[in-house]
């Protein structure tokens, strides 16, 4: 009985798991088909698709040369992606630990109300912001260009509330030693904050990354030059693309998240406490 | 373990930028290279005996048309944008109603409308066919 039931959850969990993978692996194969089969496949002429096919008649490469070799405005677009993202993740995981490390451990006057703002922030939807965003960004002068996606998803309330829980968690007790041997705030964040939070840190960086890899609505509505468009758009503009060139694109654009998940893998289970068991 | 793997994602991220980036450093340059490269002409308003208050009669060169009877299909080169060397090539179809050893004298036929100022592929250096993506080469005169 205990084994049946055993089993039963296995079979459960495999098919869960083929579900979540479909689209993955339905990409995957997809890539490594011809033109004319990814065309049979996809067939939307009767607003249904023709058949299901995950193996390939023939395996080709012909999507991948034309991605790397034919068509450069995807490896363009691929740059924007890289412009807009990295200096976004980078900035909101410095301003973000800084701000939360005062939200949490230092005393001012107004902090929990300012904390309360910024949780407001938080549960609006980004569609919300857009349009004040926008004013905003056209008074700074900045629209239509990289900074435009970058100032606003680099202040980001997210990070704050997700490191403040983090920072949380250090005992002030080894704060309070450090101020008496003298080490400054900075010092402090540095030498004793940054250490202990590395897991926060690490899914902080992974959440901002795909968060802004996959931005649409803001480089759609802040840029004007086509020309600035991440491959994020490109990939979601499925009725004005070759569907070969994009499960291509799409397996050229899943890379990089995948190899900071790897990289951060073990920090990541346990963002409010830190990787190295204290 | 965790190391090798950290190790490992550092080695496959560098060399995975690097690549894309020389990739896109030349891509354009692989693509135009493996573009077929053609050259275009215009046609001329005028008739054989040199008549250009006429409608309708335009002389080609001979090496534009591929011609079958009394018709000719040629390739009209149509720039992405005016700035660019890349262009479409497309495929139209006219009448031809006479000719001498450098021209034929075309006149418009089924529905498509033939202008003066279409780009006619003269020569290509791979065979194309309508709707594929081309490089257009300028000719270079001497200039005596």
């Amino acid at each position: 009985m205990k084994k049946t039931k055993s089993v039963l959850k296995y079979i459960l969990l495999v098919l869960l798991t083929v579900i979540f993978l479909f689209p993955l692996i339905y990409m995957l194969a997809s890539s490594f088909m011809q033109s004319s089969e990814i065309e049979n496949i996809l067939n939307f002429s009767n607003e249904t698709f023709k058949s299901v096919d995950l193996i390939p008649n023939m395996f080709s490469l012909e999507q991948f040369y034309k991605v790397f070799f034919r068509r450069p405005e995807y490896l363009l677009k691929f740059w924007n992606s890289v412009i807009i993202t990295f200096p976004t993740v980078i900035m909101q995981v410095v301003f973000s630990s800084l701000a939360a490390f005062a939200f949490a451990k230092l005393k001012f006057p107004f902090r929990d109300k300012l904390f309360f703002i910024y949780i407001v922030l938080l549960i609006l939807p980004l569609q919300v912001t857009l349009v004040p965003n926008y004013i905003v960004l056209d008074k700074l002068n900045i629209l239509n260009s990289f900074m435009s996606v970058i100032l606003p998803g680099t202040f980001s309330a997210f990070g704050i509330c997700l490191l403040r829980q983090s920072i949380k968690y250090i005992s002030y007790s080894s704060i309070e030693a450090a101020r008496i041997d003298g080490a400054s705030y900075l010092k402090i964040f540095t030498r004793i904050i940054v250490p202990q939070i590395k897991g926060g840190l690490v899914t902080l960086t992974l959440l901002t990354f795909i968060d802004s890899w996959s931005a649409v609505e803001q480089p759609m509505i802040y840029f004007s030059d086509k020309g600035m468009y991440p491959l994020s758009i490109t990939l979601a503009d499925i009725a004005d693309s070759d569907y070969g060139v994009i499960f291509a694109c799409g397996v050229m654009f899943m890379i990089p998240p995948l190899l900071i998940y790897l990289y951060g893998e073990n920090d990541i289970r346990s963002p409010f406490t830190s990787s190295d068991k204290l | 373990m965790r190391k090798k793997l950290k190790k490992i994602a550092i080695t496959t991220a560098v060399v995975f930028f690097a690549v894309v980036a020389i990739l896109t450093y030349f891509s354009e340059t692989i693509d135009r290279m493996l573009l077929p490269q053609v050259k275009t002409c215009e046609a001329v308003l005028s008739d054989l005996k040199g008549n250009t208050r006429i409608y309708n009669k335009y002389l080609v060169p001979k090496s534009v048309l591929t011609v079958e009877g009394d018709t000719g299909t040629f390739y009209y080169a149509h720039r992405i944008n005016d700035d660019s060397d890349e262009a479409y090539v497309y495929q139209m179809d006219v009448v031809i109603t006479g000719s001498d050893e450098l021209y034929y004298e075309v006149s418009n036929g089924g529905g498509d409308f033939f202008t003066t100022s279409l780009q006619l592929v003269y020569s290509t250096s791979k065979s194309i066919s309508d709707g594929d993506r081309v490089y257009v080469v300028e000719e270079e005169f001497d200039e005596e």
